[in-house]
Parts: structure tokens; C-alpha cells; sequence
């Protein structure tokens, strides 16, 4: 595996994590995925990390979405160990024993939205674009991150987000608390490092037993397996529809999709 | 699901317009009308042509200004025993809805008519919106479910302020907690409601319907179980056959302040 498309960097108890693809704006592929849910889990115990930065390189977008067909593509064995890569880094970034800020510069789109609604805080550029935006296309996106989102946002923007697979802006998001902060993007770094910086100089057992307190808080919300296959039963449904070939031929055609509801 | 005087039924792109119609009461809901919207929202879920539902009140005084148990004693026995509490039934059958419902708010929105436009999916207000829950002013205690859905969508913190005081909020300060999602001018209100329906009716239904269901089953562990409903019914019972809430009815009539008692 290269070792490229993910930069890990440390520095006074801070470290950055760079999705390195900025030619395809940082789009996950599934390397990419894996590799994050790996070095998030050697950076656990590693004391001289107290806090995580998750950015995009480049200058055009924090994370684009999926781009499953790109990069190197891992073998079988790893396939069957880590599951689903998209779950695998989300429950990666979750399950991290300690904060975690996203650094949003521009887009946050579709599994970089997700990504970004999984860590703890969230720094965006003021030139943001962020969403989640499957119902487009005729599809329907998974159950954690829609959690993710209701736990962020709360229940009524989390359902207009998702039901309308709207992108919002910065003024947009820092309204409804989906950033916690915006800046400009000259300042988004200092004002990211900044925030990290205070973290990190707290005491790192009580931000780190913190962290795992919101985390069992929270539990109560993880989906049971048969909810689950409940939960997916419904969306194989949607995946089999004509709505969905209709809604990618449209999406691939750049016109306006024609759901029949069927 | 018929058009009549007190419920009207429009539809046109997809989008259905439920309308409370009953604008000389500021759209209070009486039993019967109750039935008749859980019918129609039931019916709606399972209709084609529509994907999106708009629930609104006529005239421009109130989205709903609560109950009116005074309009419509006349529900058959049989009806109230198999459709259970009208509340309840209109509330479940908002909730339980495949498609989204759009509370559109001009005016008043409170008692039963708060609780119905939280039920909603996504709310929309007019700068005149007044909306709250305040049975606590007349010694009385509102139901529970109906407690926990405003509580879903506004977090525990404002949801007790609100219950506690029984206040009503205007649409800025609604807006700030999230009652809302938007405030637009009352002008406005009618072309921004359909622009965010019409937004969601050009999206894959089957998709949109699927979502809904995922957010209710994320939010199902979040209802309280049957038989902390009937704890709950005991208590809201000892309540209601209280002193106080004879008082609070009392001075609610002779429009004074109440003196509670405690008991």
C-alpha cells in the first residue's frame, strides 16, 4: 500500500491527517478508506497525539465524495477483515479515543460530508460547500451517518438536508451548527491549529475520558443487527428501482432525472 | 379522502396541500377533523401522485390554534375505539407518513396545533408564527408523546423551558431553537413552503420515502415504551383530577390568574 495517499504529520501533540488526492479533490477511494481506520488505530495510544486534524490537500476541496474505482485496490483478505471501507473509516473517526476536528477547506461532499459530521468539531472555509445528496440520484444514503447528522444539526435540518439533498454554504451551516466555526480561507488553518492547540493543552486523560463518555452517551443510538437488516432490506429496495437507473443515467447524462416513483 | 368544509385536499406536481379550514376558529381542531386528517395522511402514503405533503391552516390568524372539543362531540363510539386517542392518531399518522410533511406557519401554532407542526418533518413560519405548549398555566400536564416529539426536535433543554413555562415563543426565538427551520415574511410564506416542497418532489420518492423511514427507526429507540405511556397517563390522570387544575380552568374562565394550591 503507498504510504501517499494519506500524510500523517505530528507537532506539538497535534496530528494532521492529509487525504492526498487533490487532482480528484480528495475523493476516498477505498485505499484511502482503509488506510485512514489503520492509523487512526496506531495513533490510539500514541501519547504524543492528543488531538486529530482531518483535512484535504490541495485547494479546491476538503473531500469530494466516494471514488471507488480509483486507486489501488486492496485484496480480498482485507476486503473480508475491514468490511465496508466507507464504515470502516467513519467507525474509525467515532470510536477514536480522542477529539477529532475536521479542517474543511471548500467542498464537503457526499462521504466527505460524512466524514467530516463523523469527527468531533468542525472548522469550515467560508467558501464552503457541504452535503449530502443521494436522493438526487434516486438513492437512499446509510443509517449512521443520518444519526450523525440528527446528533449535529438536530432532527428537523437533518431531515431537510437529507430530503432535499440540498449543499449548503458556510453562512448556512454555522447557523444550523453543522461547522462550529468559519473563517476565511487565508485564516482557516490558524484558526483550526488554534482550536487543536487548545485541546491539546488540556490534560489528556480528561479530554480523552471525555471523548469516551460523549461516545457511551451515544451508544444507546448504535443500531441493532436485525435494525440493521431492516434498514437494508429497505434500501436494496430503493437500489433496485428504475428511480435509481433513472436517476444515474440522468446524473451521467447532466440533465434533470424523471422519477416515476417506482 | 374527500375535500369537505373543515379538511381540504389539493393536489398539483406532486405536492399535497392538506388545509385545516376552519378559519373562524383559527383552525382548532375538533375530533372529527383529527380522524379525518390521520385518515387522509394514511391514505397519502400510499398514493402516487403525491411525494410531498403541505400541511397548513386557512386564513392568515393561525396554522392551528390548538383543540376544539367543543366542535365535534359527534364521533361515532366505534370510531374512537378503534382509531384510539384523536391526537395520538392524527400525530402517528404525521409521523408515520412515507412522504414528508411540510408544516407551513402563519400565526398561531400552539396547544394541539404546536404539537402537530413538530410532528411534522420540517417546518416553515411566517414572521407572525406564536407557538408553545401551555396546558401548565391552567394546572394541567400535556401528553407524553406528544412531550417527546417537540422534545425530538428542539433538544431536552428548550423542550423543558418550554413545557415548564408554558411560554409561547415568537418566530425569531423559535427560529433560534430550532423549532423552526426557516422565517420568511409572511409575504413570502406560501412561495417559500412550495419552492422547499417542490425542491423535494423532483427527488427519487422511493428514496426520499426510505430516508424518512431510517430517520423514524433512528428515532424509534427514543419513544418511550408502552408501559411507560401508561406510568405516565397515571400520572397526567392524578393531575387532571387535582384541585389546581379546577382552579386553572376556573381563572382561565374568569380570565385572572390562577392561585395554585399544590394539590
Amino acid at each position: 500500500m503507498e504510504e501517499n495517499v494519506l500524510l500523517v504529520e505530528k507537532k506539538d501533540y497535534v496530528c494532521t491527517l492529509t487525504i492526498n488526492r487533490p487532482e480528484k479533490r480528495n475523493a476516498l477511494t477505498v485505499e484511502v478508506m482503509y488506510r485512514l481506520g489503520d492509523v487512526l488505530e496506531e495513533l490510539k495510544d500514541d501519547s504524543e497525539v492528543r488531538v486529530v486534524v482531518l483535512r484535504g490537500a490541495g485547494e479546491k476541496a476538503f473531500c469530494a465524495g466516494l471514488d471507488l474505482r480509483g486507486g489501488i485496490q486492496p485484496d480480498d483478505a482485507e476486503k473480508m477483515q475491514k468490511g465496508n471501507p466507507m464504515e470502516y473509516a467513519r467507525g474509525s473517526v467515532m470510536d477514536f479515543p480522542k477529539p477529532t476536528i475536521a479542517m474543511i477547506y471548500r467542498n464537503a461532499m457526499g462521504a466527505g460530508c460524512d466524514l467530516a459530521t463523523a469527527c468531533d468539531l468542525r472548522v469550515a472555509s467560508d467558501t464552503l460547500r457541504m452535503g449530502i445528496n443521494p436522493v438526487k440520484l434516486g438513492s437512499v444514503y446509510y443509517p449512521e451517518p443520518i444519526q450523525n447528522m440528527i446528533n449535529v444539526v438536530g432532527l428537523a435540518w437533518a431531515k431537510e438536508l437529507f430530503f432535499t439533498g440540498r449543499f449548503i454554504d458556510a453562512e448556512t451551516a454555522k447557523e444550523i451548527g453543522l461547522v462550529n466555526h468559519v473563517a476565511s480561507e487565508e485564516e482557516l488553518a490558524s484558526k483550526t491549529y488554534e482550536l487543536a492547540q487548545e485541546i491539546a493543552e488540556n490534560g489528556p486523560l480528561a479530554v480523552s475520558a471525555t471523548k469516551v463518555i460523549f461516545n457511551r452517551l451515544m451508544k444507546y443510538q448504535k443500531l441493532s443487527p436485525e435494525e440493521r437488516a431492516e434498514i437494508e432490506a429497505l434500501r436494496d429496495v430503493v437500489a433496485q428501482s428504475e428511480d435509481q437507473r433513472e436517476g444515474m443515467i440522468a446524473f451521467m447524462e447532466k440533465r434533470k432525472a424523471d422519477f416515476k416513483g417506482r | 379522502m374527500v375535500s369537505d368544509e373543515q379538511l381540504q385536499v389539493e393536489k398539483a406536481e406532486y405536492i399535497c396541500t392538506l388545509t385545516i379550514n376552519r378559519p373562524e376558529r383559527r383552525n382548532a381542531l375538533t375530533i372529527d377533523l383529527m380522524y379525518r386528517l390521520g385518515d387522509t395522511l394514511r391514505a397519502l402514503g400510499e398514493d402516487g401522485e403525491t411525494r410531498v405533503v403541505v400541511m397548513r391552516g386557512a386564513g392568515e390568524k393561525a396554522f392551528c390554534a390548538g383543540m376544539d372539543l367543543r366542535g365535534g362531540m359527534t364521533v361515532a363510539q366505534d370510531e374512537m375505539e378503534k382509531k384510539g386517542n384523536p391526537l395520538d392518531y392524527l400525530r402517528s399518522g404525521i409521523i408515520e407518513c412515507r412522504r414528508p410533511v411540510i408544516a407551513m406557519i402563519c400565526g398561531a401554532a400552539v396547544g394541539a396545533g404546536c404539537d402537530v407542526a413538530a410532528a411534522c418533518d420540517i417546518r416553515m413560519a411566517a414572521d407572525n408564527a406564536r407557538m408553545g405548549i401551555n396546558p401548565v398555566k391552567m394546572g394541567s400536564v400535556y401528553w407524553p408523546v406528544g412531550t417527546q416529539s417537540l422534545t425530538n426536535v428542539v433538544g431536552r433543554t428548550w423542550a423543558r423551558e418550554l413545557f415548564f413555562t408554558g411560554r409561547f415563543v415568537e418566530a425569531a426565538q423559535a427560529l433560534r431553537i430550532g423549532l423552526v427551520n426557516h422565517v420568511v415574511p409572511a409575504a413570502e410564506l406560501h412561495a417559500r413552503t412550495y419552492a422547499l416542497a417542490q425542491e423535494i418532489a423532483e427527488n427519487g420518492p422511493l428514496a426520499v420515502a426510505a430516508t424518512k423511514a431510517i430517520f423514524n427507526r433512528l428515532l424509534e429507540r427514543r419513544r418511550p415504551s408502552e408501559d411507560d405511556v401508561a406510568d405516565m397517563m397515571t400520572l397526567v390522570n392524578s393531575v387532571e383530577s387535582s384541585a389546581d387544575r379546577k382552579e386553572g380552568l376556573r381563572a382561565f374562565i374568569e380570565k385572572r390568574k390562577p392561585d395554585f394550591a399544590g394539590r
